[in-house]
């Protein structure tokens, strides 16, 4: 995607879905939720403002059909309901679709204009059946109204030819992209009943209420006779509308004339109209010869590729250039016609258009290989600055006098004629609005304004400007204008869009002080060991001190940046558990709370999944039916509750339902069916702990496992996602009364306190979390029982294992009287880590391994040392 | 480089970038404001030649905006010009009747946008 | 009020409705170069643009609202140059 303002758009795009699908789940609860509607219909507003800047044009419409759909539901004049949600829903989760597609491949699917018409079609139904009450409600999908007969279908190649010939070559382009896309395009050709006027038909306001039009052509039945024999109150107007609306909307539109419209498909060759200037030059035989061998050889891209090259080096006014531009879009259909595109392709290489033969078209215009003079040499800056001064003067003679109103006024119109360069209508306006306001009246002005108006065309004294072609195109990415960014005064903004690569660099640079920071301490040791000077060596730890201080206040900052509001995952569930409880046919109220509760993105982003799954199990199976709740005396909707907080240096995240909650008999049953436990084992177990069963691998309460809570995953999957992380995980639950999942997590996770540990004659980092305290243990308390080695502390039994061991190191004896001890809470359990010898403890980046060491088993990661040397930290889950 | 300063008020980051570039590379100085309480806060502190201003916007719309603006004493000279994705007279109507003096339908052209806000500034081409 | 004649120059302003169609088509036939001036003008009805496509007036000023303008102008134009009494 090399398009900055694409790239721009498509997170502006997510973000108002987003906040679309949220307001509108809102408003469902909510139907006089005012805030609410503005907030949805401002968001979907915006895209479709924004969409038009870019070829998406079915995504543009199907974002205009729901915008209209939420303007009349803002104006009372429809009613919100679940249906109608639903629909809303769906249509913002394909433009969602869209907009995915748009980032990988910077266009939409090809069959995109169809969905658009499809969806949009069903929203506008919806707006027409409001007005329309006698409309059953499983009236035809085709909107066409019940009793009256369909427009006959007609054939382009029956009808008078040159209609098609009338339109201009512009529009028909445009149609023909729209026709190559797959999109239908109709010429509708209206003749009104000559006598239409007495029946209140007016025929041009009819024709524009077919939507889609892309060209419109107004033509006389009959010649004009002489003017005294006309009868102004017989139509002799005939019609003909290029649209790339369905027929369905054509017929809807149309529905009081179906009687008086032929509607004819229109075939994409049907619409070829090449203008232009003729060429010639050996580039042209070139492309010939290149491109009828890759059309030979079928080679569409390569062909694709020719036409491009070419259309940037010809002149855009040549006629051969033209039949580029159609070949390019006749190219651009999913299965380019290849009648077509040869047909195309020799119009390019010999300057003559002749339709293709295989399927002749009658229809198609005669080729225009001559030069053809502009009919409309208006200078579009002169219409603008005509259009602008129209503007002023119906502004003024609406407003009638107002001295305030003529200030703006007068600087637009001065400055109209300045930029023209008119100094002399200039002078002479000025002096209008000086006696506009002695006399208290736009008279002067609008006077002055109407022979400006009407007088010469708007020229400039000296040479007119040409318009300037040579604006640079205005999308392509290119550096900013120089100058144009930082004007004097600005204002700085209140919030900055961060590319996030951006913050993980700063972090990863942080993150590089603080190690280096780290080798303060060793420098002070050298100075005082080997350069004996305690003097140096306490000034080093001064200024480490000082250092320290600074680096743990950035890395405090910038933590802040990396931190998010948890709504950000809590936003997805009002919809998710919406779907899911319609889907079966549960009634659930989800509440969220301390949704701006915040923690460190990569906690957040992977926090995601584990509480969707709490959520979808508390769904399928911790919350009953309507009936079932009723009979258990309960209100038959059933609630959640999201909860976010903060406590000490933990995000603490609770999913509460008050459902049936988990029966521990239950459990107990599966657990021994399902071998995950023995009979004694789960006899000997509390009720609580037969709760905590469900988190053992391969455990699921329910007889068979729901397509919602997912593919045969059970919640273990949550533990191991938590802990990972180095969260915990608890449940409690009151037998028919609810459960609550309760899932803390740090608040950041970026930097990881560990210990360095000596074993095997090498230095192992340990995370801090994981240790519980370290111990020096005389030899002779060290007992075998059976082949493991314990020893007791306090009163518990400690299984004790050897970390060079575990590294596969060979073991090195020591003779010290007795073992440094590493007692460490792991998987739930103590365990003692002998090693040689306990080091100091630090502040380290954890950097996941990298290259043919990824696949290594039992490491969390590394991290450099102050003196440079690498170490690598356990992960003692994996290694024990 | 016209060096003519324009304040944009749009709530669409995308549209307020179109500007920006649009705008920007005619050799205008674009200032932006992301709804019509931002635009009107920075208008009052002065220096601008034109106001590009959308109307549908949160906190305060384009329409309570320019008549705001209108309101001003130092502001009644600007040139405002409103931009819509609406086509309706209606629309139009209201803007002019509140003090636009200029209005287009939204996605403008970008020749079109650098033309108007020549001639509405005055700046050569 | 949509239709309003100064000497030789018919202004058509505001939205021109079907009655304006005889009394635009009198004020037409009268001898002369007719100038019509649709600069105000905001929508018309059909009856009103075949009255101007048959009439040919010697000079006409497009409406300022584009859209319309576009509307109405490629066949208006079309008319006035086509030769009397020949097809358009």
């Amino acid at each position: 995607m090399t398009n900055p303002l694409l790239a721009r758009f498509i997170p502006e795009a997510r973000e108002l879905l987003q906040v679309s699908a949220s307001g509108l789940l809102k408003l469902e609860r909510n139907p006089t939720d005012e805030t609410a509607i503005n907030e949805v219909f401002r968001a979907v507003h915006t895209i479709k403002g924004s969409s038009g800047l870019f070829d998406a044009v079915a995504l543009t419409r199907l974002v205009h059909a729901a915008e209209d759909l939420l303007g009349e539901v803002r104006s009372d004049a429809l009613q919100i309901d679940s249906s109608l949600v639903d629909m809303l829903l769906d249509s913002l989760d394909q433009v969602g679709q869209w907009i995915d597609e748009l980032e990988r491949r910077s266009a939409l699917p090809t069959d995109a204009d169809g969905v658009a018409h499809r969806m949009a079609a069903q929203l506008r139904q919806r707006l027409g059946a409001q007005d329309q009450d006698d409309v059953p409600d499983d009236a035809p999908a085709d909107g066409a109204p019940q009793g009256a007969d369909p427009a006959p279908d007609g054939d382009v190649a029956t009808l008078p030819p040159g209609f098609l010939a009338r339109l201009s070559a512009p529009a028909c382009l445009d149609a023909f992209r729209r026709a190559c896309g797959g999109q239908a395009v109709h010429l509708v050709r209206y003749a009104p009943e000559p006598g239409c006027f007495f029946n209140g038909t007016d025929p041009l306001q009819a024709i524009q209420q077919v939507p889609g039009a892309l060209a419109l052509d107004i033509a006389a039945a009959e010649p004009w006779g002489p003017l005294e024999d006309l009868d102004p109150y017989q139509c002799n107007l005939h019609f003909s509308l290029l649209t790339a609306a369905p027929r369905p909307e054509i017929e809807q539109a149309m529905r009081y004339e179906l009687d008086q419209i032929i509607i004819a498909p229109v075939r994409p060759r049907d619409l070829v109209r090449i203008e232009g200037e003729p060429s010639d030059g050996p580039i042209w035989d070139d492309f010939r010869e290149a491109a009828s061998a890759f059309l030979a050889a079928g080679r569409h891209d390569d062909l694709r590729k020719a036409v491009g090259a070419l259309r940037s080096v010809a002149g855009p006014t040549l006629w051969r250039r033209q039949a580029l531009d159609w070949l390019e879009a006749a190219l651009s259909a999913a299965q380019p016609d290849p009648a077509l595109v040869a047909a195309l392709v020799a119009a390019a290489g010999s300057g003559r258009f002749d339709p293709a033969p295989a399927a002749p078209a009658p229809a198609a215009p005669a080729p225009a290989p001559a030069p053809q003079p502009a009919p409309q040499a208006a200078d579009p800056r002169q219409e603008l600055a005509r259009s602008v001064l129209a503007s002023q003067h119906r502004a003024l003679e609406q407003a009638g006098y107002d001295a305030d109103r003529l200030a703006s006024v007068g600087t637009v119109v001065g400055n109209v004629l300045l930029s023209l360069g008119r100094d002399a209508d200039r002078i002479a306006i000025q002096a209008a609005f000086e006696a506009a306001r002695e006399a208290r009246s736009v008279a002067p002005v609008l006077s002055a304004l109407s022979a400006v108006l009407d007088g010469a065309p708007l020229h400039r004294t000296e040479a007119a400007p040409a318009l300037p072609d040579a604006l640079p195109p205005a999308f392509e990415e290119a550096a900013p204008v120089a100058g144009a960014k930082e004007p004097e005064g600005r204002i700085a903004p209140k919030s900055l869009k961060v590319d996030q690569a951006k913050i993980d660099l700063l972090m990863n640079l942080i993150g590089e002080l603080v190690v280096s920071k780290n080798a303060l301490p060793f420098l002070a040791k050298r100075a005082e060991e080997t350069y004996a000077s305690r003097e140096m060596s306490r000034e080093i730890k001064e200024q480490y001190a000082v250092i320290d201080r600074l680096a743990q206040e950035m890395q405090g900052a910038i933590m802040q940046v990396r931190m998010l509001p948890v709504s950000e995952i809590f936003d997805r569930f009002p919809r998710l558990v919406r779907d899911l409880a319609r889907k079966l046919g549960k009634r659930i109220d989800l509440a969220l709370e301390g949704e701006d509760t915040a923690a460190d993105k990569t906690i957040i982003e992977a926090l995601g999944d584990p509480l969707l799954h709490i959520v979808r199990n508390s769904l399928d199976h911790g919350l009953e039916s309507p009936d079932e709740r009723r009979a258990a005396g309960k209100s038959a909707t059933a609630r959640i509750l999201l909860k976010a907080r903060e406590e000490a240096d933990s995000v603490v995240i609770e999913v509460q339902d008050n459902g049936r909650g988990i029966d521990p008999v239950r459990i107990r049953a599966a657990a021994i069916a399902k071998g995950v436990i023995g009979q004694e084992e789960a006899d000997r177990l509390s009720d609580q702990e037969a709760i905590n069963l469900i988190y053992r691998p391969g455990f699921s309460t329910a007889a068979e496992i729901s397509d919602l809570s997912g593919r045969g995953v059970g919640m273990d999957v949550v533990l191991t996602t938590v802990e990972k992380l180095g969260g915990q995980v608890s449940v409690s639950s009151r037998l028919g009364e609810g459960t609550t999942t309760r899932l803390a997590l740090p608040l950041s996770m970026a930097v990881t306190r560990i210990m360095i540990v000596e074993a095997a004659g090498s230095l192992y980092g340990v995370p801090m979390d994981m240790i519980v305290e370290t111990v020096r243990v005389p030899r002779e308390r060290i007992r075998m029982i059976k082949k493991a080695e314990t020893f007791v502390l306090r009163e518990t039994i400690i299984p004790l294992l050897r970390l060079s061991r575990l590294l596969h190191l060979p073991d090195q004896p020591r003779g010290e009287a007795d073992a440094a001890v590493l007692v460490c809470h792991v998987n739930g359990r103590r365990v003692g880590l002998i090693i040689d010898n306990f080091r100091e403890g630090m502040d380290v980046i954890l950097k996941p391994l990298e290259g043919v060491l990824t696949g290594l088993g039992g490491y969390a990661g590394t991290t450099l040392l102050g003196d440079g040397r690498v170490l690598l930290v356990l992960d003692l889950r994996e290694l024990l | 480089m016209s060096g003519k300063r324009i304040l944009v008020v749009e709530d669409g980051i995308t549209m307020r970038m179109f500007y920006q570039d649009v705008l920007g590379r005619a050799g205008f100085v674009v200032e932006e404001a992301a709804n019509g309480v931002e635009g009107l806060e920075k208008v009052l502190l002065g220096g601008f030649d034109l106001m590009i201003v959308d109307i549908n916007m949160p906190k305060m719309d384009g329409y309570e905006l320019v008549s705001r603006i209108r309101r001003e004493p130092s502001l009644q000279a600007i040139p405002v010009v409103t931009i819509s994705t609406e086509a309706k007279d209606a629309d139009a109507s209201r803007a002019y009747a509140v003090g636009a003096n200029f209005y287009i339908v939204k996605p403008a052209d970008p020749v079109l946008l650098v033309e108007t806000a020549r001639l509405l500034t005055g700046a050569q081409a | 009020m949509a239709i309003r004649i100064v000497r030789k120059t018919i202004h058509l302003e505001g939205h021109c409705s079907v009655e304006e169609a005889l009394p635009l088509l009198e004020a037409l036939r009268k001898p002369g170069a007719h100038k019509v001036v649709l600069t105000k003008c905001q929508g018309l009805h059909a009856a009103i643009l075949q009255v101007l496509a048959a009439a040919r007036p010697a000079a006409l000023t497009p409406p300022a609202d584009p859209a319309l303008a576009g509307l109405v102008m490629p066949f208006l134009d079309a008319s006035r140059q086509a030769a009397p009494g020949a097809a358009a």
